[in-house]
């Protein structure tokens, strides 16, 4: 790209001090339209109801889940997720209770990997999975990695490198970090990485995470 | 005496893994969103769909008979002016998140629109008169200069985006007797404020316990029981049965906070021997309806001359809370691309110019050599030397590499906290407070600060904090918490240990003053010793109690006031795309005392992580059309994934002598502005305002 030569500071001349009038003028972010009418859409509305009063769509239905090797019956409505099941359902709802709200709800449709369980042997959003897909397959939260009571390699290094701060986000990055070091012991950093890159901290703990799980998969190739 | 920390330490300023990590990592750790009391019912709200507007008509009976609805709430009644797109209306309490969120649509509002503002820039025009803020005759200054700069910077409105939202259990033991499990940064306001409120404050001999073990992030947004904490525990009176209310992601971002934006046009003077002898701004920002969005300015550097007028504008849409160094990530924005260009125009050596120009009053001389000790070794771990160019890449080819750098200050002032540690005749010690941990490891501090006092390992000591009837401390809140609590604990083990020393003392056949204790033993200065099990079992039956107070005035040199901070960035931007990535950060950090040397380096690096997110991703975008937020969720308003972050170095500076100072804030003021310095060294034109998504860095080289 060519270069202009950019106009040089006046060092004489400049007029000391603004008014709002020029501040207006030259500041403000680029691409935003500078005027709206301030009356638009005035005038009276109404909202609601929007829906029938006796409630809408079917009733619980039966739902049979095989939760971390243990199989649990639950009635919920056909429309709430995997995710809110097991978080609110199982406790709730079920004769012998389970209390599984390890895995987190944050954004409640698939952006930043708080929820994330295996299912199948696969990850998924379970913020975005309802209840009733995933029957008939295996499913797996953070509750499940533990193996005779001792932490999965995964969980041991976020805990040692303190790859984990308010902690929220981590059951999510211990299952795809888990999921990503299972399938492939051997991943390289990019490949971790870009596992890992469904999931969002707010704390700011990627860096130690990232080195958590290589530590993890150099524990679980010395394992095999 | 005054009390002081041991000059030998045996267990702060360690790295110790956080106790309560294997409970988050395995899913156990009980966080208020996953507490499922007996008979729980689900609380949602009903929110204004208006950026303004006023409540004509509103029908809460006709959804008692709703299915699965137990309880309703009116907020607002009719006539109430609701000031933004998300303003709180009314609550209801159902059998099932489902049902509650359908009741919410079976209610029937009918609304009066009104006039809206969206626009900072439009709200300037009606904002009221400020006073200005001058420190000598500007005119003089820029008299002075051999060259004047002027520039436009600005950040954007951005929010908190706490993972765990924001909200509580609320479950009433019995007509007197309320237990909140409350997502907050204060367990002591959170069930004071519960308390005092207007509709439960009648309620005679009304005690309320706020439990918080566990909490999934605040960064300044949670300090009490908001509206919708006041309206779960409403329900829940009313329905007689525990109830949920948190957040949904959207009214997260409409309603629980945000940092203010700020825009300024600016004019900076210096000479050429290295003076900065004028600073001239104008700015304005909103914190919201409400308007509040100053940011302190000059910011760490000190012009001779300046003069200052600042506007707070409102606009209908949610307000501000305290974010992550209220006010000063927006100060490092403006002051530091400022000085960046005018130390481009000038042709001097940038580091130099920013030692040579730190400000010479309050604490900034002691901060002074700290500075330069942070500029030349974040310098050399960037490879300044190497990598730097005046501005302007001119590398051939469409990437194009620059650095930046910026420097911060914080307070950090230990926060008042009370703190009791129990020594049992069995060796068992307990150390506890009213405080919290928002993930910044105030649970593992507490335990290590004990500990060091007594000569025990940190699993020695039981830490109990996160529950509002302990010993009161304040909210976590402007980095004050580790001060704060490291100095009530470690006193009262102080006092514990003293009264420990008394007792023991006829046994060893010596006085209490010849005492210590150390690994695990209370020694004499005669050679003789007892294990801490055997000194203990002197007490016989009567455990000893020793309480601190950060109020102390034996107390106060344990703890110190203001940081400083230097971040440096190295990036690459693509011109031909606008994508902007980072090769790396340097962050050196100063917090006086390093209690936790792993945890610490944590917050550094959490710091750095949001600075980037705001330089590069951050924005709330209002709808010109209609007021809302047009991403109110985690695809439109986003965060940084793993493959955006950089690698990232951390380097502590270590000042026992200053006493413990906070760290929460610090990291998370530089890091935007260096990188906005780094972007323009890359491409030879100040893009100016945040954050750098490809369309600015584009308009801005259209410009060029």
């Amino acid at each position: 790209m060519k270069k202009k030569t950019r106009r040089p500071a006046k060092a004489t001349g400049a007029k000391p001090g603004f008014s709002r009038r020029n501040f207006i003028q030259t500041v403000g972010i680029a691409g935003v339209g500078a005027t709206i009418p301030l009356m638009q859409g005035c005038g009276t509305t109404e909202s609601g109801p929007d829906i029938p009063a006796e409630g809408v769509g079917p009733t619980p239905v039966d739902v049979a889940l095989n939760v971390n090797g243990q199989d649990v019956r639950i009635k919920v409505e056909p429309r709430v997720t995997l995710l809110d099941a097991l978080r609110d359902h199982l406790k709730l709802g079920s004769a012998d209770p389970v209390d599984l709200t390890g895995s987190k709800r944050v954004c409640d449709r698939a952006s930043c990997g708080a929820c994330t369980m295996m299912v199948g042997g696969k990850t998924v959003y379970s913020c975005t999975t309802l209840a009733i897909e995933a029957q008939g397959k295996e499913i797996r939260t953070v509750e499940g990695l533990q193996e005779n009571g001792t932490l999965h390699p995964v969980q041991q290094e976020f805990v040692a490198c303190d790859g984990l701060m308010c902690g929220f986000c981590t059951p999510g990055f211990i299952m795809s970090g888990a999921a990503c070091l299972e399938k492939n012991p051997n991943a390289s950093r990019d490949e971790i990485r870009r596992a890992l890159d469904g999931n969002i901290c707010r704390c700011g703990t990627q860096i130690r995470a990232l080195e958590a799980c290589e530590k993890a998969a150099r524990r679980i190739k010395g394992r095999r | 005496m005054p009390y002081k920390w041991p000059e030998k330490k045996k267990v702060i300023g360690t790295s110790v893994p956080r106790l309560d990590g294997a409970f988050k990592a395995t899913g156990k750790a009980k966080y208020s969103f996953d507490r499922n009391p007996p008979g729980l019912l689900f609380a949602k709200i009903l929110r204004s769909p208006h950026a303004h507007a006023k409540i004509v008509e509103i029908d809460l009976k006709s959804i008692e008979t709703f299915p699965g609805v137990k309880a309703t709430h009116l907020i607002k009644g009719v006539g109430a002016e609701l000031k933004y797109g998300g303003d709180e209306i009314a609550a209801v309490a159902a059998e099932t998140e489902e049902q509650a969120r359908d009741a919410l649509r079976a209610i029937r509002v009918k609304y009066e629109v009104l006039p809206f503002q969206w626009s900072e820039e439009e709200a300037l025009k009606v904002a009221p008169e400020p006073k200005t803020d001058e420190v000598g005759k500007v005119e003089d200054g820029f008299a002075k200069a051999d060259v004047v700069v002027e520039g436009s910077y600005s950040c954007p409105v951005i929010t908190h985006v706490c993972l765990e939202t924001h909200g509580l259990v609320a479950w009433w033991k019995s007509d007197e007797e309320l237990l909140l499990y409350a997502s907050t940064q204060a367990v002591v306001k959170t069930a004071a404020d519960v308390k005092g409120d207007a509709l439960f404050k009648t309620i005679p001999n009304l005690k309320v316990t706020c439990e918080t073990p566990y909490m999934g992030g605040g960064f300044g947004s949670k300090f009490g029981p908001d509206i919708q904490g006041i309206a779960a525990v409403e329900l829940a009176r009313k329905a007689k049965r525990p109830v949920k209310l948190m957040l949904e992601r959207d009214e997260e971002h409409w309603a629980a906070g945000n940092r203010p934006s700020a825009f300024a046009k600016v004019k900076i003077g210096g000479t050429r021997d290295g003076k900065l002898v004028a600073f001239d701004a104008l700015t304005y920002g909103t914190g919201g309806f409400s308007g509040g969005a100053q940011f302190p300015l000059p910011y760490v550097y000190g012009p001779e001359t300046s003069r200052r007028k600042h506007f707070n504008v409102s606009v209908n849409a949610g307000d501000r809370r305290a974010l992550r160094a209220p006010g000063h990530p927006q100060s490092a924005i403006v002051m530091e691309q400022a000085m960046d260009d005018l130390i481009d125009k000038l042709g001097v050596d940038p580091l130099e110019f920013r030692i040579r120009n730190i400000q010479k009053t309050g604490v900034f001389p002691t901060l002074q050599p700290i500075y330069e000790t942070e500029i030349r070794l974040g310098a050399e771990r960037i490879e300044w030397k190497k990598h730097w160019h005046p501005r302007g890449d001119k590398t051939p080819g469409p990437l194009k590499r620059g650095l930046g750098c910026a420097l911060g200050t914080w307070n950090g002032a230990a926060g008042q906290a009370q703190a009791s540690v129990t020594i049992r005749p069995d060796g068992g010690v307990e150390a506890a407070c009213g405080t919290q941990d928002l993930g910044t490891g105030t649970t593992t501090l507490v335990p290590m600060v004990a500990a060091e006092i007594l000569g025990l390992g940190v699993k020695d000591v039981t830490g109990k904090i996160g529950v509002s009837s302990f010993p009161p401390a304040g909210g976590s809140g402007g980095s004050t918490s580790c001060g704060g609590v490291s100095l009530a604990v470690g006193v009262a083990a102080m006092k514990a240990l003293a009264m420990l020393f008394e007792k023991v003392a006829p046994k060893l056949g010596c006085a209490p003053a010849d005492l210590r204790a150390e690994a695990g033993r209370i020694v004499s200065s005669n050679g003789k010793s007892l294990s801490w099990k055997d000194a203990c079992a002197t007490l016989e039956t009567q455990p000893i109690v020793g309480i601190g107070d950060r109020a102390d005035k034996e107390i106060q040199g344990m703890s110190g006031v203001g940081v400083g901070g230097a971040q440096f960035a190295d990036v690459t931007v693509d011109i031909e795309t606008g994508q902007v990535r980072i090769n790396k950060m340097v962050a050196v950090a100063d917090c006086g005392l390093v209690m936790n040397r792993l945890l610490c380096e944590s917050q550094v690096y959490g710091g750095v992580i949001g600075a980037i997110n705001s330089a590069l991703f951050e924005e709330r975008r209002l709808d010109p059309k209609t007021g809302l937020m047009l991403n109110p969720d985690l695809e439109w308003y986003r965060v940084a994934g793993h493959s955006d972050l950089p690698e990232i170095e951390v380097h502590l500076l270590d000042y026992p002598e200053r006493g413990v100072i906070g760290i929460g804030e610090p990291p998370y003021i530089p890091g935007a502005a260096a990188i906005a310095n780094a972007v323009a060294n890359a491409v030879g034109v100040r893009v100016g305002d945040l954050p750098f998504s490809p369309r600015r860095i584009l308009s801005a080289l259209a410009k060029k």
